[in-house]
């Protein structure tokens, strides 16, 4: 196709001049033209001239003629997009068309445009053109400067102009539209990852740096995150600098900036902000020295450059936990507004309960790189810091202390070893302290000993005294009793026995208690001997170890008076068995009597010597050598603890302990109420009474209150003696069962000073063979005490 | 010796571009920088006067 005209420039700019003079009706236009026209004619560059003054003349001639009301509005400067909205209506089709198409072209392909920045702007018609001119290849080169400043914009989190942070897909994301290919596309791809993980970071500090709910560790974690985007923010400004000089063009181009020289320098800085998102996504939702451990477990990484970059960082976070390690350590303040600490505090825990209940240690909050030995430790110190100062009411030592030790050192991560070291010492100091005050200062170990000596019976001529004053008194009902009455021969058993020569303070604190009265019950079941502990003190005889006490004193009280029953019991059979001989009738019945007597005797005995010897003795022995070992390097913890398994053990040994043993501890009682049941004294007075009848001595007669009226034969004495017999085979015999029972299964007791026990109570075998016997009949144990 | 050639490039285009305004083409500076680049190279001036027309048409 050839131009309809002569390619002559001239000619061609004299049908413009014309045409413009026809329209506008005046020269002014066709005279700017004709000035243009002439500048152009100087120009060195074009070579075709009249080709495109003829293409715009045709243009112009065309769009004349079909879009008159376009060119109106074009030449008052207008957008032509407007004018296209307006005749949208007919043109839908095409428009449609046209947008289908466009995306439809690929973008990488090979073509280059010097300017493509308005392209948002530009009716579709355009960019229609433009993608025409698009698939004949052109030869302008890339402008990176243009994708450099826009890649510093994104480090900023700021969207650039072709590169978008889209919300949806929740990354950036290059114009579709843009003309790059696909390396450049790529690697802008790799640079945004930078922006993108600022993103994140940037808002995670701005969201909670001023947020006061995530506590102070979190509070020092911001800081610090905030400290690396400064760091970070130099960087950009650095890159922003060279970016902006060479937009300019002052720049040589091979030493500028180029998309590749960015990747390679912001390598670093995107390793940083890489391990910093990561931080900031696992430590959302964590706290306090769970937020440390969090981080702390980030150290353990092959990198030797993130592994700095987690120390430095948890150096920094760590510091506000330190502090308060630090005033917990050294003065035993709690200072934990936000509860970050692995030390919780119950301000609503009285005093009493300090060391038990006021502070709680918390596992979820201690950072793991303190050993739990190390945090029982540091939890520890601290409790006993404030127990000296609230409960032992020594603040000067706490206050000196603390200020000769935590002055001069400042804990903080990154020192395990001199941390341990530190929080050693004080641990000991603390403990010694403790322990001095509670063994000097409020005679702890002299405590102990009361407890065992009156607790437990261990003052043997005190307690016998007792007996015997309080033994008339405790066979009334228990309503009878009073505690004034009661006291009052406590005081006089003290005063008798070598308890007198004891502390009178521990004195004072020995009290008798009267257990709950039900009704039916004697004396007996209700008295019990009591101790008084106070603060300090109690925080080892808690209330709980004190009522084991009662108990065991319970027990043992039950014993002594058995023992005590048989004892006169023994006294008056061998006081009497002169007189006794005298009857013939009942002599085999008083001594078969007395041969179950002494068996009784002799189970007592044995119970109570192993009670005494085996038992408590040699409990205490361990807690001595157990508290021996503590003031040396133990802590009152240690020392509640080595109490606390002399009670258990001295517990469970009595049959005291928890349900496992209740077979063994009603067993017991039931021998025990078998033993108090065999009235020994019934076969003894109705000899007596025998005795005086034949003698007729008015003296017996006097004593128990016979009249010798009733001159009975000696069948009448078998007939009034036998119910008397019988009912003591009866009690013999079931006393035997039980004895019986009992060896058996203490026999197969897993604990062997329970296995001695029974080999102690069966010493020749005897009962051996009354379980063989009762074995082939339930009744041999009747037939045996009758024997 | 590339910055007064392109020096001159830009100034012609912006000569043209002032034709392209007086004469109501309706053309911007890059379609008019892609069409200068055609007519150079010889594609006939007519032919694409229509072309592009139609084009906008659409």
């Amino acid at each position: 196709m050839t131009p309809s005209v002569v390619s002559d420039e001239l000619h061609v700019s004299d049908l413009i001049k014309k045409k413009l003079a026809r329209e506008h009706k005046s020269s002014a236009k066709a005279l700017r033209f004709a000035n243009l026209f002439s500048k152009l004619q100087s120009q060195t560059t074009i070579t075709r001239k009249w080709s495109i003054l003829y293409f715009l003349l045709s243009l112009s001639d065309q769009s004349n003629i079909s879009e008159p009301i376009e060119q109106a509005f074009s030449y008052r400067g207008l957008q032509n997009l407007s004018n296209f909205r307006n005749i949208e209506t007919n043109k839908q089709p095409y428009e449609e068309e046209a947008n289908r198409f466009i995306p439809n072209v690929p973008s990488s392909s090979k073509v280059s445009t010097i300017k493509v920045s308005k392209e948002e702007e530009l009716p579709p018609r355009i960019i229609l053109i433009k993608q025409l001119a698009e698939f004949e290849n052109s030869n302008i080169e890339v402008s990176e400067e243009m994708l450099l400043r826009d890649i510093v914009f994104i480090f900023q989190g700021i969207n650039g102009q072709f590169i978008k942070y889209n919300e949806e897909s929740l990354s950036y994301i290059i114009d579709p539209k843009l003309d790059i290919n696909r390396t450049t596309r790529d690697l802008l791809h790799r640079l945004t990852e930078l922006g993108w993980l600022y993103k994140r970071v940037n808002e995670f500090v701005s969201l909670n740096v001023n947020d006061p709910s995530i506590g102070l560790v979190g509070q020092a974690f911001c800081s610090a995150l905030q400290r690396e985007l400064t760091e970070y923010y130099k960087f950009i400004a650095v890159l922003e600098a060279q970016v902006t000089k060479q937009v300019k063009g002052q720049q040589i181009p091979s030493q500028g900036l180029t998309l590749k020289r960015l990747l390679v320098w912001t390598q670093e800085s995107l390793l940083k902000l890489r391990i910093m998102s990561v931080l900031v996504d696992c430590c959302k939702k964590q706290r306090g020295g769970a937020l440390v451990s969090t981080i702390y477990n980030y150290t353990n990484h092959g990198d030797p450059f993130i592994q700095q970059f987690i120390n430095n960082t948890l150096e920094e976070v760590s510091r506000p936990f330190f502090e308060m390690l630090q005033r917990w350590i050294y003065e035993g303040e709690l200072e934990d507004p936000f509860e970050e600490f692995f030390v919780a505090c119950d301000p609503n825990v009285l005093e009493e309960n300090l060391w038990q209940l006021k502070y709680e240690y918390r596992q979820n909050m201690q950072p793991t790189f303190i050993s739990t030995l190390l945090a029982k430790k540091i939890f520890s110190i601290g409790k006993s810091l404030n127990f000296i100062r609230y409960s032992c009411h020594d603040s000067d030592w706490v206050v000196t202390n603390g200020k000769a030790k935590g002055a001069d050192k400042m804990l903080k991560y990154g020192d395990i070893i001199a941390l341990e070291s530190s929080i050693d010492a004080t641990y000991t100091a603390t403990s010694q302290r403790l322990l001095n005050i509670l063994f000097t200062k409020y005679k702890l170990e002299k405590h102990l000993t009361a407890l065992k000596q009156y607790l437990l019976l261990g003052q043997g001529d005190f307690i016998q005294h007792l007996m015997f004053q309080l033994g008339p008194g405790l066979s009334k009902p228990s309503n009878t009793l009073y505690r004034h009455n009661l006291t009052g021969t406590l005081e006089a058993a003290i005063r008798a026995s070598n308890a007198q020569y004891d502390d009178p303070d521990i004195l004072r604190r020995l009290d008798v208690r009267l257990l709950e009265v039900s009704s039916g019950d004697i004396g007996w079941d209700v008295f019990s001997l009591d101790y008084h502990v106070d603060s300090p003190i109690n925080t080892i005889f808690t209330p709980q170890e004190m009522q084991r006490y009662l108990k065991l004193f319970n027990f043992l009280w039950r014993l002594k008076r058995v023992e005590h029953d048989l004892s006169s019991a023994w006294r008056r059979n061998t006081t009497s068995a002169r007189s006794l001989y005298q009857i013939k009738e009942i002599k085999k019945e008083v001594n078969a009597s007395r041969l179950v007597c002494s068996e009784m005797i002799h189970f007592v005995y044995q119970l109570q010597y192993y009670i005494l010897f085996e038992v408590i003795e040699c409990s205490w022995d361990e807690l001595v050598t157990e508290i021996e070992i503590g003031k040396k390097s133990g802590d009152l913890d240690s020392l509640i603890e080595a109490h606390n398994k002399y009670l258990t053990n001295v517990t469970t040994k009595c049959f005291l302990g928890t349900s496992n043993n209740q077979n063994y501890l009603s067993r017991l009682l039931k021998i025990i109420g078998h033993i108090l049941q065999y009235k020994n004294d019934e076969l003894h007075n109705f000899a007596l009474k025998e005795t005086s009848i034949d003698s007729y001595t008015p003296k017996t007669e006097r004593i128990w209150g016979y009249s010798n009226l009733n001159k009975s034969s000696n069948q009448n004495v078998r007939e009034n003696f036998k119910p008397i017999k019988e009912r003591l085979e009866e009690v013999a015999g079931l006393f035997k069962g039980e004895v019986v029972n009992l060896l058996t299964t203490l026999s197969h007791h897993h604990d062997t000073d329970l296995r001695f026990l029974s080999v102690r109570l069966d010493f020749n075998e005897f009962y051996q063979e009354v379980s063989k016997n009762n074995g082939n009949n339930v009744n041999s144990g009747k037939r045996m005490g009758g024997n | 010796m590339e910055d007064p050639k392109i020096q001159e490039a830009i100034e012609t285009l912006d000569i043209l571009h002032e034709m392209s305004t007086l004469l109501n083409t309706g053309l911007d500076r890059d379609t008019l920088s892609l069409c200068l680049n055609l007519c150079e190279n010889g594609v006939n001036p007519e032919a694409l006067a229509v072309s592009i027309f139609e084009l906008v048409e659409i």
